[in-house]
């Protein structure tokens, strides 16, 4: 059973969270919201995140801002490995309903290990044209999240790789700690929906496809492979109160 | 500092960034050039004891190089002219493309390293887990020029074998810690050369996901200069016949004869209960267990390891 549930793991989870951009409110009628989402990826991701409207007009739709904080579910122990992001999210409607959301976002992420110490610089931009309904919202979303830079610090296990190479003792350059040029790039395509379930709680879901990551495309050494796709669901709570108009 | 970040960064492919450089890009390591499966490649050699004294070729296993097994060597090394080298693709040895990697090819590597080295007489063959497999090959194939075979844990022998303990051996748990670690390189350090993919497949070095050990929580150490990760991608791809093992080390053992030792510790998948098993392969092998050790015997104890050698090898007989 424990088998069957990792692989199933396996197969629903390639890399999805890590989210770059801001997620699009399914009820513009409150101006802020929080919530968590699980997001799966080859590691199974939750984050908190928050949104807040700061602007909104009748014929260029509405801006919000926010940002959230998450982390790969077995990793929490160390402390050290997260996402974080910070953007905003445009919304336009054309016939009230037919729009177009386009969210722009900035992240860090980190992953500590016994041999290495990684925080990436990320960006996130995503488009997503739907059917944007005032309580509920469905649409196609392509999203680019290129990781521009890593820091790399290398510990203690790595240091010990680069001592005793010479005969006679230690010598030489390396390793080098610092800022890394990195082709880490994700670009991803599927459907998202999100809608008002009771009062000021929205569920919200994501799923589709996603690039190959570059390289090898290899998850793992032992490669244990690696589906395309990514699932995510999370839930939000509206605060503040409704508006009396849109 | 998204833009300095994106402008004034480092290449994570410059030799000696991520992971040492290697062979080819480094004079100053000890190397010897072999020309192998039609390509020349700097191998990086470490010997240690008297010249004249008989060869004995230190053979190490997947996702390692020689280092590990440098302290066993230098025990060995009274009695023997221990060779310790990083196969091609691993350690600082100098990298190489999917298709050099073979099995004859590996086979071609041990005669042109003796050849480079002009190591005369039989050799003595002690080969760590896949290391192992390669001593089995390489005796299969070349009998007249072994003198005496030792194997640490040897891989399984055949394609069949490595099938019935697959499932054993690789204990892939997807809340693994490491594996998720892995996993993460995909948003922060892609692994689109050779050197990335190398950093990657160290964390390898760091889990329980194969069945090896003893306590998993207290995974003992394995020092290496650098995992060869696109070799290990390669090797797998020439073992796999897509999801069954599909290879033999063993066709034509028979031809050898003389006794050959097995050692395997207490604990894991590839320990002695197995080694018993398959030791069948073979005409005349002996299984030796250590006690309180895993699949990295040599560095665990290696005191004990040696002893088991010195039980067995020729030229410590009293």
């Amino acid at each position: 059973m424990r088998r069957i549930a990792m692989i199933a793991a396996l197969w629903l989870c390639p890399l999805g969270a890590a989210r770059a951009e801001p997620l699009v409110a399914p009820s513009s009628e409150r101006p802020a919201q929080v919530g968590v989402e699980v997001a799966a990826e080859p590691g199974l991701g939750l984050s908190v995140w928050g949104l807040g409207r700061v602007a909104r007009w009748d014929r260029w739709g509405e801006v919000r801002v926010g940002g959230g904080w998450g982390f790969p579910v077995a990793t929490v122990s160390d402390g050290r490995t997260f996402d974080a992001h910070v953007g905003a999210s445009w919304r336009v409607l054309w016939r009230r309903r037919l729009g177009v959301a386009t969210r722009l976002g900035a992240g860090v992420a980190s992953a500590r290990n016994a041999r290495l110490d990684l925080v990436g610089l990320r960006l996130g931009l995503s488009v997503a044209p739907g059917w944007y309904a005032p309580h509920w919202f469905v649409a196609f979303g392509l999203g680019y999240a290129p990781t521009l830079s890593t820091h790399v610090a290398h510990r203690e296990a790595s240091r010990r790789a680069f001592e005793d190479r010479y005969p006679g003792g230690t010598g030489g350059e390396g390793p080098r700690d610092g800022w890394y040029r990195t082709p880490a790039h994700r670009l991803r395509a599927g459907v998202e929906a999100g809608g008002v379930i009771v009062g000021r709680v929205s569920l919200f879901g994501a799923a589709g496809f996603q690039s190959p990551v570059g390289g090898l495309n290899l998850v793992s050494l032992p490669d244990v492979g690696r589906l395309p796709f990514f699932v995510t669901t999370g839930i939000g709570v509206a605060l503040g109160t409704r508006a009396t108009t849109r | 500092m998204f833009v300095l970040a994106a402008t004034g960064c480092l290449d994570p492919s410059a030799p000696g960034n991520l992971v040492p450089a290697t062979a080819d890009e480094d004079p100053r390591l000890p190397q010897v050039e072999v020309e192998v499966a039609g390509h020349r490649r700097a191998l990086h050699v470490v010997t240690m004891g008297d010249p004249s004294a008989p060869a004995l070729l230190l053979m190490h296993g997947t996702y390692s190089d020689a280092r590990a097994l440098l302290p066993l060597g230098e025990r060995l090394s009274s009695a023997y002219y221990v060779v310790a080298w990083d196969q091609r693709g691993a350690g600082l040895s100098e990298r190489i493309g999917a298709d050099e990697f073979s099995l004859p090819s590996a086979v071609e590597e041990v005669d042109a390293l003796a050849d480079a080295l002009a190591l005369e007489g039989p050799l003595t063959l002690v080969g760590h887990s896949w290391g192992g497999g390669l001593a089995a090959l390489y005796t299969a194939r070349h009998p007249e020029r072994v003198a005496q075979v030792v194997m640490l844990e040897p891989m399984p022998f055949d394609g069949q074998r490595m099938d019935e303990r697959a499932r054993k051996v690789f204990d892939f748990d997807y809340f693994n810690e490491v594996w998720n670690d892995q996993a993460r390189f995909d948003i922060l350090l892609a692994a689109a050369d050779h050197e990335a993919l190398d950093a990657r497949a160290a964390l390898t070095l760091d889990t329980g996901m194969s069945n090896y050990f003893c306590d998993r929580d207290a995974i003992p150490p394995w020092p290496t200069w650098r995992v060869g990760g696109y070799l290990e991608w390669a090797r797998s791809r020439v073992l796999l016949d897509g999801r069954t093992f599909d290879y033999s080390f063993v066709d034509g053992i028979e031809a050898f004869t003389d006794p050959v030792l097995i050692v395997a510790g207490e604990c894991g998948a590839l320990g002695a209960d197995f080694q018993a098993r398959q030791a069948v392969a073979w005409p005349d092998a002996h299984v030796v267990e250590i006690a309180g050790v895993g699949h990295r015997l040599a560095i665990e104890d290696t005191d004990a390891t040696f002893d088991a050698l010195r039980g067995y090898l020729a030229e410590f007989e009293p």
